[in-house]
C-alpha cells in the first residue's frame, strides 16, 4: 500500500545536492549577493579587485566565527546578547595571559576558557534558572561590560612580540588569511555538524518542538547548554584573532558586535523561534553585510551609513520571510 | 440587562439566523462544503456530527473568527457579512468555545464586561457599575460566582458560566455552546441544563455541539447533523432515534468502529506503586502486564494526562515508585524511561509531538535516532528506509517522506508517532486520548493499532475521556478522580454507570 | 438540580488586577526600602534631602522610557529602539529651538519626531507583521546612524539659552523636587491611570494576555498595539526633551544602552515578556531600585562600573525568583 510515497532518487538524494544546500529562501540572497557584487564592480573599479577581496573575506571572519555559533544557539531557541562584550573582555584576557606567562597557548586557552565560561554561565542561567536568554543574556552583557572596565581601565597593550601571535590575525597561508581559513573550517565543521550528525539533528530536534524532544528522551536543558557553550567558546576564538588585530586587548572593543552577529544570522534565513536554520544561510548573511560595508567605504559614503544598512537589511529580510510564509500558508 | 434581551421577533416562524451554502476551505481540506443550519428564537438546536465533520469550523464562522468562501448568512432575513467577531457579537451571536476564551488575570466581573467596560462620567472604568451589574446578572441567572475572583482561579464549570454571563451581558439572541459539558461532572451537566432552559424561555436561539446523544435527546429541539464536511439532515429530535442519529453522524452503525478483542496477559512490564506528585496525583498503583490494555477514565481535571506524564518520567513526582520491566525509574526522566522501554503518545500532538515544520522521516525517528549512527554521524538511507516501512505498515497517506509533518492529516500525523515509538521499541506504552482531532475512518485504524500493540505483547496504559473506546479496548479499566484511583474493574464488571459514579469520587 | 456549582463556596475575595497596587508592588515597595536602608546605613552622605531628590532626577529619563517599553511588553509586543530615540528627538528640538527660539516649536519637532518613530516601528510590527524584537532592533541602528550621519558625530549645542528650557531639565519645584522628576511621576502616573482605569488600558492587558480571546471579544488587536508603538515613543521623547534639557544640547550618544537599561528595569518591575502581566507602577519602581542602587554605590565610592555588574546580577536574580515562583505555583 506505498503507492502514494515518494521514493524518487532525486528526493533520496536532497540531502547532498546542490538544491538541498541552497533551498529556495537562499536563492534570493544569493541573487542578493550577486547584485551587489555586480552593481559595486559597476560603481567602482577598485571592488573587483583581489585586494578587496581578500579584505572583505578578513572583515567577515570574525563575525562569521561567532555567527555559526549563534546560528546553533538560534536553532535551539535561544539567542545570546552578550558576545559582543564578552569578546572585548575575552581578548583583553588573551593579552593579559600572554603578557604574564609569554606563552602563546596559554593566552589562546585563557581566551577560549573565559569565553566557553560566560557560555556556560549564560547556559545555566537560562537552563537551570529558567530565565528568558534574551533578558539574561543582556544581563550578562552589562556585568561583563562593567566588568573589563574594572578588570582593566585601559587597553591592555602587548608586551611581547611573539610573532606567531600576530600572524594570527595577519598572517597569510598561500592568498588566505588565517582568520579566513580558521572561519572557513569551523563553517565547514558546523555545516556537517549540523546537517549529518546526531548532535546536529538533536539541535533542530529541540529547538522544533523542546516538549516531543524531552518526551522522546533527549535533555532540551542539556543540549541547549552546549550550544551556549559552544557559541561562547567560539567568542573566545574570535577574541583571540581580535587581540591579535589590534595587538592589544581593547575594553571598548565589540560595540554592536551581537547586533551584526544577529542581524547577520536572522537575514541568512535562522528562525528566531528555533528549529530552522542553516550555515549557508548565515555565510550569505556575513557576506551580505560585509560587501555592503565595503562598499560603503569603498563609495566614500558616509561610514555612518554601516550601522544604517543593517537595520535596514535585517528588517527588509525578516519582511521578505514574512511574505514567503504568508504565501505557503495561504 | 436580562430583562432588555429581545423577544423573538413578531414574525416568530423565521428564524433568527440562516446560515446557507457554506464553503470552507483550508490548505488540503475542504472542512465545509455547502452546510446550511438555521436557528430559531427559543429553541435549542443540536449540531451534531464525529470529530472533523466541519462542526468547529462552522460556528467559529458564525463567530467571525474564519471567513467562509462560500455562502450566506441571514440575520432576521437580511443578508449579514461577519468579516470580524465584532461583527457577530454586533449581531447578538455570542459563541462559548470549548477551550474557555476569558482572559485568566483579570476577574469575573471585567470578563463578563470585557467588551464594553462600563465608564464613568470621566470616562474611566466604573468598576463598581461593573460589579453591580454583573451581580445583578447572577442574581438573575441563579449563578454563585464572586464578581472579584480571578478567573484563573475558577474552575471550569465556572469560567463556563463566566463566558454565558458574557453573552447575557451581550444581550445576545443566539448562544452557542461548543461541547460545553466535555468538562463537566454529572452535577454540573444538570445545572447547565437548568441554565439552558432559562435562555431559552428568554427566547434566546441556542445552537448546542455534542457528539453525545443522551444529552441532544434531554435537551434539544431540532438537530442538524454534519458529516465529512456536509450538512445530512436537519429534523425535530422528536424524529430521531438513537439508531437514526448514529447512522447520520456515522454513515454506519458505531459499534463497527470497535474492534472487541480480548489480550491475554503476560508478565508484569510496568509497576506503579504510591505515586503522588505535588499538584495532582495522589497514592496511585496500579500494574499493568504485557499484552494488556489498562484503560484509565476519568472527567477533565481528573489528572489522567498528569499521570501519563509522571509514568514517563516526564513531570516530577513526589513520592512513589515507578518500575519499567522491573528495573526502578530512576532517574526519573524521560530518558531513562525511554532505555527501560516506556513512553508517551500525547495527547496534545501540536505541541508535544509534533516537529510541524520537520519532514515525516524526521518527526518519526527522533527517538531512535542514535540506531542510526556511526561514530556520529546519522545514516539518512537507513533512516528512510526504517521510516518507508512503517508508512506502509500504517498505510499513512503521504505524498513524500520529505513532506513537512504538518501538511498531514491528523490520523495519519497520529500514525507517524504511534510509529515513532513502534520503531524505538517499547516495553509500554503509555497513550493520551489517542484518537483527539482524528476523524472517524482514522479512529478505527488507531484502535486497530492499538489493538495490534498489545497483540505483539506490549504493555498498553490508555488515556480517554471518551467512553466507548474505553469500554471496548481496555482489558481493565482504571478510574481517577480529583488526583486519585477511585476503582479498578475487570472488563467485564465494568459498565458505564459503574464507571461514571467512580469517577464522580 | 443546580447543586454543583451553585453550592461551590465563592473563592475568597481578592485584590483584583485592576488596582493600582497590588501583592507584588509590596514586595517592590520593600526592596526598594531594603535599598535605602542600607545604603543610608552605609554612606555617610546617601540619606540626605538633596541626595535623595538629585536620585529622582537622574531616575526621571529612564522612568519615561520604561513605562513606554513596558506598555509595549504588556501588549505582548517588544520595542528597543528607545535608547537611539533618545538621541533622535533632541535633534529637532534644538535645532528648532536654536532656529526659531520656541520652546513650544522644539517640543512639537521632538513629539511630532517621537511620533514618526513609534508609527514606522507600530506598522512595521503590527501591520506588516514583523517580528517587534526585529524591527525595533534594526530601527535602535537605523536611528543611530541617522542621528550620526546628520550630526557628524558631534553635538549640537544649544544657543539660544532659554530660560525654561534649561528649567525644564534642571529646574527644581521650591528648590526641592526636580522638575524631570515630576514630569516624570506624571507621566508614570497618567499611563499608570490609563492602563488601569480606562477601557484602551484593560483592552491593552487583555491582548497581551491572549490576544486570540480578545479577538474574539471584537477588540481590533493591531489598532491596540499599534497604539503601544505609539505610546511607547512619544514617552520615550518625554525621556528624550529632558536628558536634551540636562545635557543642554542634542548629543549624538545620547541613551546609548538606555533600551537595555529599560529594559531591564521593566522586568525587574515585574512585567512579563510574555505580555498581560504587570504594571506601570512597578516598572517605575524597578528604575528606582536600579537608580538608589547605582547612587549608592557611587557613594561608597564605588568605580562606577560596579553598577553595571549589580544591575546585571539584580535582573538575572529577580527573572530566576519570578520563574521560580511561578514554577512552584
Amino acid at each position: 500500500m506505498s503507492v502514494t510515497s515518494d521514493q524518487s532518487p532525486t528526493r533520496q538524494a536532497r540531502g547532498l545536492s546542490l538544491g538541498g544546500l541552497l533551498r529556495n529562501e537562499q536563492i534570493f540572497l544569493i541573487i542578493l549577493l550577486a547584485v551587489l557584487i555586480v552593481g559595486l564592480s559597476l560603481a567602482a573599479p577598485r571592488f573587483m579587485t583581489a585586494e578587496n577581496a581578500t579584505a572583505i573575506l578578513h572583515q567577515s571572519a570574525m563575525v562569521l566565527i561567532v555567527a555559526v555559533g549563534m546560528t546553533m544557539l538560534l536553532i535551539t531557541a535561544e539567542v545570546d546578547i552578550s558576545v559582543g562584550a564578552s569578546l572585548a573582555f575575552a581578548s583583553c584576557v588573551v593579552m593579559d595571559v600572554i603578557n604574564t606567562t609569554s606563552s602563546l597557548t596559554l593566552g589562546i586557552l585563557a581566551g577560549l576558557a573565559f569565553g566557553g565560561g560566560v557560555g556556560l554561565f549564560n547556559g545555566l542561567v537560562v537552563t537551570r534558572l529558567k530565565v528568558n536568554s534574551l533578558i539574561a543574556t543582556i544581563a550578562t552583557m552589562m556585568i561583563l561590560q562593567g566588568g573589563v572596565f574594572l578588570y582593566t581601565r585601559e587597553a591592555v597593550q602587548n608586551h611581547h612580540q611573539i610573532e606567531a601571535f600576530s600572524l594570527i590575525a595577519t598572517g597569510y597561508v598561500g592568498p588566505v588569511p588565517v582568520p579566513v581559513i580558521i572561519a572557513a573550517l569551523l563553517a565547514v565543521v558546523f555545516y556537517v555538524m549540523l546537517n549529518y550528525t546526531l548532535i546536529g539533528r538533536r539541535v533542530f530536534a529541540v529547538g522544533s518542538n523542546p516538549k516531543a524532544a524531552r518526551l522522546s528522551g533527549l535533555s532540551p536543558e542539556t543540549i541547549k547548554l552546549v550550544a551556549f557553550v559552544v557559541t561562547g567558546i567560539l567568542v573566545g576564538v574570535a577574541a583571540t584573532i581580535l587581540a591579535s588585530l589590534l595587538n592589544a586587548g581593547q575594553p571598548t572593543a565589540g560595540r554592536g558586535f551581537e547586533l551584526i552577529v544577529i542581524a547577520a544570522v536572522l537575514l541568512g534565513g535562522t528562525s528566531l523561534f528555533g528549529g530552522k536554520g542553516t550555515i549557508a544561510g548565515t555565510i550569505l548573511g556575513v557576506l551580505i553585510l560585509k560587501i555592503i560595508d565595503n562598499g560603503i567605504i569603498i563609495l566614500r559614503w558616509n561610514q555612518d551609513l554601516q550601522i544604517i544598512v543593517p537595520g535596514v537589511v535585517i528588517i527588509l529580510a525578516m519582511f521578505l520571510d514574512q511574505l514567503r510564509k504568508g504565501r505557503t500558508d495561504g | 440587562m436580562v430583562e432588555a434581551v429581545r423577544k423573538p421577533a413578531a414574525d416568530a416562524a423565521g428564524p433568527i439566523i440562516r446560515m446557507a451554502g457554506v464553503t470552507k476551505t483550508f490548505p488540503g481540506v475542504k472542512a465545509l462544503d455547502d452546510v446550511s443550519l438555521d436557528v430559531m428564537a427559543g429553541e435549542v438546536h443540536a449540531l451534531l456530527g464525529e470529530n472533523g465533520a466541519g462542526k468547529s469550523t462552522l460556528i467559529k464562522i458564525l463567530a467571525g473568527a474564519y471567513r467562509m468562501d462560500a455562502g450566506t448568512i441571514e440575520l432576521d432575513g437580511t443578508p449579514v457579512s461577519f468579516e470580524a467577531p465584532a461583527d457577530a457579537l454586533a449581531a447578538g451571536v455570542k459563541v462559548v468555545f470549548q477551550e474557555i476564551a476569558l482572559i485568566p488575570e483579570f476577574t469575573v466581573a471585567e470578563n463578563i464586561f470585557m467588551e464594553n467596560h462600563p465608564r464613568n462620567p470621566a470616562g474611566l472604568v466604573d468598576w463598581r457599575t461593573m460589579r453591580q451589574k454583573a451581580q445583578a446578572l447572577f442574581d438573575r441567572a441563579g449563578f454563585a460566582l464572586d464578581v472579584d475572583a480571578p478567573v484563573k482561579d475558577l474552575s471550569l464549570s465556572e469560567q463556563q458560566l463566566v463566558e454565558i454571563s458574557r453573552a447575557l451581558a451581550h444581550d445576545a439572541r443566539v448562544v452557542v455552546m461548543d461541547e460545553p459539558t466535555s468538562s463537566l461532572t454529572p452535577g454540573e451537566v444538570e445545572h447547565l441544563f437548568g441554565v439552558i432552559g432559562r435562555l431559552r424561555d428568554m427566547g434566546i436561539g441556542i445552537v448546542y455541539v455534542s457528539h453525545k446523544l443522551e444529552e441532544i435527546f434531554a435537551i434539544c429541539d431540532r438537530a442538524t447533523v454534519l458529516r465529512d464536511g456536509r450538512w445530512v439532515s436537519t429534523k425535530p429530535v422528536a424524529e430521531h432515534d438513537h439508531h437514526s442519529l448514529i447512522v447520520d453522524m456515522v454513515g454506519r452503525e458505531i459499534t463497527d468502529l470497535f474492534p472487541k478483542t480480548r489480550h491475554q496477559g503476560g508478565e508484569t512490564v510496568v509497576s506503579v506503586k504510591n505515586l503522588s506528585t505535588r499538584n495532582k496525583l495522589a497514592d496511585i498503583s496500579f500494574d499493568v502486564r504485557a499484552g494488556e490494555v489498562l484503560g484509565f477514565f476519568g472527567l477533565m481535571g481528573a489528572g489522567r494526562t498528569e499521570l501519563a506524564k509522571a509514568v514517563v518520567g516526564y513531570d516530577p513526582i513526589s513520592a512513589g515508585e515507578i518500575s519499567i520491566g522491573g528495573e526502578r525509574l530512576r532517574p526519573h526522566n524521560t530518558g531513562r524511561a525511554k532505555a527501560l522501554g516506556i513512553g508517551l503518545l500525547s495527547e496534545d500532538r501540536k505541541e508535544e509531538g509534533l516537529m510541524l515544520e520537520a519532514d515525516v522521516t524526521r518527526n518519526m525517528t527522533l527517538p531512535s535516532l542514535a540506531r542510526f549512527a556511526r561514530a556520529g554521524f546519522v545514516d539518512a538511507g537507513a533512516e528512510r528506509a526504517r521510516a518507508q516501512t512503517f508508512v506502509d505498515r500504517f498505510r499513512i497517506r503521504l505524498a513524500s517522506l520529505d513532506q513537512p509533518i504538518r501538511t498531514l492529516s491528523g490520523g495519519n500525523q497520529q500514525k507517524v508517532l504511534l510509529s515513532r515509538w513502534l520503531m524505538y521499541g517499547l516495553k509500554a506504552i503509555v497513550v493520551d486520548e489517542p484518537t483527539r482531532g482524528i476523524d472517524v475512518g482514522a479512529k478505527a485504524e488507531i484502535f486497530a493499532a492499538i489493538n495490534e500493540l498489545a497483540a505483539g505483547g506490549l504493555a498498553v496504559i490508555m488515556m480517554t475521556s471518551e467512553m466507548p473506546e474505553l469500554l471496548n479496548l481496555s482489558d481493565r479499566i482504571a478510574v481517577l478522580a480529583e488526583g486519585r484511583m477511585t476503582a479498578l474493574f475487570d472488563r467485564d464488571e465494568a459498565t458505564q454507570e459503574k464507571v461514571l459514579n467512580a469517577a464522580i469520587g | 438540580m443546580q447543586q454543583s456549582a451553585d453550592t461551590a463556596a465563592p473563592a475568597p475575595a481578592r485584590k483584583a488586577d485592576h488596582r493600582l497596587f497590588r501583592g507584588n508592588l509590596v514586595a517592590l515597595v520593600v526592596s526598594l526600602a531594603l535599598v535605602i536602608g542600607f545604603f543610608a546605613l552605609a554612606t555617610e552622605h546617601f540619606w540626605s534631602l538633596r541626595n535623595i531628590t538629585n536620585v529622582l532626577g537622574q531616575a526621571s529619563i529612564l522612568m519615561c522610557l520604561t513605562a513606554g517599553v513596558a506598555i509595549v511588553f504588556i501588549s505582548g509586543e517588544v520595542d528597543i529602539s528607545v535608547g537611539s530615540l533618545v538621541a533622535a528627538i533632541a535633534i529637532p528640538l534644538i535645532v528648532i529651538m536654536n532656529a526659531t527660539g520656541s520652546l513650544a516649536l522644539g517640543l512639537g519637532g521632538a513629539l511630532a519626531l517621537g511620533l514618526l518613530i513609534g508609527v514606522v516601528n507600530g506598522y512595521l510590527s503590527v501591520y506588516l507583521k514583523i517580528n517587534s524584537l526585529i524591527v525595533t532592533l534594526g530601527t535602535l541602528f537605523i536611528i543611530r546612524g541617522l542621528v550620526y550621519l546628520y550630526t557628524g558625530k558631534r553635538a549640537i549645542a544649544d544657543t539660544v539659552y532659554l530660560e525654561s528650557f534649561f528649567q525644564l531639565g534642571n529646574g527644581r519645584l521650591w528648590g526641592l523636587i526636580p522638575y524631570p522628576a515630576l514630569v516624570a511621576f506624571a507621566l508614570v502616573g497618567g499611563l499608570a491611570v490609563l492602563m488601569t482605569q480606562t477601557r484602551f488600558g484593560r483592552k491593552v492587558y487583555a491582548v497581551g494576555g491572549n490576544a486570540e480571546v480578545a479577538r474574539l471579544a471584537g477588540y481590533n488587536v493591531r489598532r491596540i498595539k499599534f497604539t503601544c508603538f505609539v505610546i511607547s515613543s512619544l514617552a520615550a521623547t518625554v525621556g528624550g526633551i529632558l536628558l536634551a534639557s540636562r545635557l543642554g544640547s542634542a548629543v549624538h550618544v545620547a541613551g546609548l544602552n538606555y533600551e537595555f537599561q529599560a529594559v531591564a528595569a521593566a522586568v525587574l518591575g515585574g512585567v512579563s515578556l510574555a505580555g498581560g502581566i504587570g504594571g506601570l507602577i512597578g516598572s517605575a519602581l524597578g528604575v528606582l531600585i536600579l537608580a538608589f542602587v547605582s547612587n549608592g554605590l557611587g557613594m561608597m565610592s564605588a568605580p562606577t562600573e560596579w553598577q553595571l555588574v549589580i544591575t546585571g546580577a539584580i535582573i538575572i536574580a529577580a527573572v530566576a525568583l519570578d520563574s521560580a515562583k511561578r514554577e512552584r505555583a
